[in-house]
């Protein structure tokens, strides 16, 4: 079945030996190395800046991401023990829902095996509704070695493969073979953690869309723009209403006088994006979508550049602060050179290149 | 314990409008007044505590200047406290004014008179670069934010100030809405002070990151509006009466005609916005798939062999 050649597993390849990363200069000394590794750590630290994230936290700061970075896509919780698996949270694009479960799933009691194939039967049955142009992807975050499951796997991951479900998986433990195969057959990825900030590090990259695949189906999505209407007390006409959020939940408050009301059948929302229930018309702000275009238009690497090599002035074009850093990063588009920190923050935060925005104001593909 | 508050000045310097408004009237408002109103804010809102930070950039139509700090700066400049480059390199205060203040000013007075004398105009750029002067304003306060972290364990709060004069670019959109989102991931605010016409991409700003939008009712009382408005810090605004905030209009405009709508169709590929169904997306060329109603067979009718 396995026509690809695995890797070799670490103890089949040859010995190892890790002291030659340190090198001596010719007077013996080892600053130039440890200037290197300081960088690197430098590097990694501004890189993972958010601090100390406990590891029970990390689900949530996820989803909170994940809706910061993806505002109209939807996210559904499935939770497996005791061989059975059950619906934590139903598909909504409601965050506050999902950190509510997952706050109290911090006291539900684990028991019993987990069953891979019932997780996977439960999320298909759900994901395989979807209209043809969303990316259906699930995402397994899996600490067992065993999975407890009624039928055959591997027929589950055809028709996985056949509805065009990607499976990634997240190892919490040790490489199961299952996993690989699931991953490696439904196009997803599968990594097994070392620490806790290399499974933020995994967390995180799945917050990114996915790239579209050719067979995927492209369509023209209906959506509706509604405006925020902020009626004053002293408006005579002005007359509170309830918002058909309330039909779901009843913390919010009860009667306001502004909201956004659907241009198609006039229900009131108190928030945007959602799903309006009456009429089905999803409703999205002009700024949500904007906050999916950068990931259309990905902005290449900087060139890393030694200090000693960089002929030009050593000014950073984004903060204006001296460049004492190892390394410079040049843009391969506008030729001006950054520090590291401008360099993270503008592929991390910005997404766009400030000498590029100079040089050309509108961007080039439109 | 002192809190650390950084402001940002971001200028619109156009030459093109600021050199329509000279001819104006007869006593027009001028680039220098406006620099000037700006030059007593800034030296207002250093005064306000000991450890507020100030930086000028100047956003042009073929670059955004730093107007102070100056190039390479150092950190240690900022302080002021003596043995730093800058005060070494001016000439001293004349009329009994606090040294760093003086050095500041004198250091906006020469920038600014080295941009807008010295650039040459090339191509055919009238609009001003304002989406890549708020991108370098925040790779700035990054750079501030973090030297300023092991001195002090106060959390720096930062915002930017846009002095606005020309229109707004519809070019610049997407880059514009990059800084903003970065802007209040950052938790850094946007305000507005519009001098002349509305700006759209403003109000967003000022909508998403909590900032303030104003439009300067009379331009020659511009400082009293800056030292009113955007003089206080986020602490202290929400015990002022401020102007309130104003209705953002974030209905999108479709790519075909540029109206703005309340129902439109977004293709699922390249997110363009359109007013009317067409088979074609004009932007990313994908034909889409149209789900067309079951087509009911005929019945046939079968036919009695006699």
């Amino acid at each position: 079945m396995d026509d690809e050649p695995e890797r070799t597993k670490r103890w089949e390849g040859g010995y190892e030996r890790t002291w030659e990363i340190l090198k001596e200069d010719e007077s013996g000394s080892l600053k130039a190395t440890i200037e290197d590794i300081l960088f690197k750590a430098k590097r990694k630290r501004l890189y993972e800046h958010h601090g100390q994230v406990r590891l029970g936290m990390l689900l949530e700061y996820f989803v909170d991401e994940y809706f910061d970075q993806n505002p109209i896509s939807q996210i559904g919780l499935i939770v497996t023990k005791s061989k059975r698996a059950e619906k934590m949270t139903e598909l909504s694009g409601n965050s506050k829902k999902h950190i509510t479960a997952l706050k109290k799933a911090v006291d539900m009691n684990c028991s019993g095996e987990p069953s891979l194939y019932n997780s996977l039967n439960l999320a298909m049955q759900t994901l395989k509704h979807m209209p043809g142009h969303t990316s259906r992807e699930v995402l397994v975050v899996f600490s067992s070695l065993t999975t407890c499951d009624p039928a055959n796997i591997y027929d589950l991951i055809k028709c996985l493969k056949a509805v065009k479900i990607r499976v990634s998986v997240i190892g919490l433990s040790a490489e199961v073979r299952v996993c690989t195969v699931l991953a490696r057959e439904t196009g997803g990825t599968y990594h097994v953690i070392l620490d806790e900030s290399h499974y933020k590090e995994l967390l995180m990259h799945h917050v990114s869309p996915p790239p579209a695949s050719s067979t995927s189906e492209c369509s023209l999505i209906r959506m509706g723009f509604p405006q925020h209407t902020i009626a004053s007390l002293s408006d005579q006409d002005a007359k509170p209403s309830f918002s058909m959020a309330q039909l779901e939940n009843n913390s919010e408050p009860g009667l306001t006088l502004g909201g956004y009301f659907c241009p198609q059948c006039r229900a009131k929302y108190c928030e945007l994006p959602v799903e309006c229930k009456i009429c089905g018309l999803t409703l999205v702000s002009a700024p949500h979508l904007a906050r999916s275009y950068h990931h259309l238009f990905p902005l290449d690497a900087f060139q890393e550049v030694p200090l000693e090599e960089y002929q030009g002035e050593r000014c950073c074009q984004g903060c204006q602060g001296e460049m004492k850093d190892q390394n410079v990063y040049i843009c391969k588009v506008c030729q001006n050179a950054f520090c590291v920190e401008c360099d993270l923050f503008v592929h991390d935060s910005l997404h766009c290149c400030p000498g590029c925005i100079h040089e050309h104001p509108a961007p080039i593909s439109v | 314990d002192d809190e650390l508050s950084l402001l940002v000045i971001v200028i619109d310097t156009n030459p093109i409008w600021w050199g329509k408004k000279a001819l104006g009237e007869a006593e027009p408002f001028t680039l220098s007044k406006c620099i000037d109103a700006a030059m007593v804010l800034g030296n207002s809102h250093l005064f306000m505590n000991r450890t507020n930070r100030l930086a000028v950039i100047a956003s042009h139509t073929q670059e955004s200047r730093f107007l102070y700090p100056g190039k390479r700066w150092a950190f240690a400049d900022l302080f002021g406290d003596g043995g730093s480059s800058m005060e070494s390199n001016c000439s001293g205060s004349k009329d009994g004014k606090y040294e760093l203040l003086t050095a500041i000013n004198d250091a906006i007075a020469e920038e600014i008179k080295d941009l807008m004398t010295k650039t040459d105009m090339r191509g055919q750029q009238t609009e001003t670069l304002l989406a890549g002067s708020l991108a370098k304003a925040l790779c700035c306060i990054l750079l501030i934010t973090e030297s300023s972290k092991p001195l002090s364990n106060q959390e720096m709060k930062s915002r930017i100030l846009v002095i606005k004069a020309a229109e707004d670019s519809a070019l610049q959109y997407m880059n514009f809405m990059n800084v903003i989102f970065a802007a209040q991931k950052q938790n850094i605010l946007i305000d507005a002070c519009v001098l002349d016409s509305d700006s759209g991409l403003l109000q967003q700003a000022c909508d998403i990151t909590g900032g303030i939008y104003l439009k300067v009712p009379h331009m020659p009382s511009l400082l009293q509006y800056l030292l009113w408005v955007f003089l206080p810090d986020q602490e202290q605004r929400s015990q002022l009466v401020l102007p309130p905030p104003i209705h953002v209009d974030y209905r999108a405009a479709c790519f075909c005609h540029r109206n703005l709508i309340e129902i439109g169709y977004v293709c699922s590929v390249c997110l363009s916005i359109f007013c009317n169904f067409s088979p074609i997306c004009s932007t990313c060329e994908t034909a889409f798939k149209i789900s067309l109603p079951p087509v009911m067979k005929a019945k046939k009718k079968k036919l009695k062999l006699a």
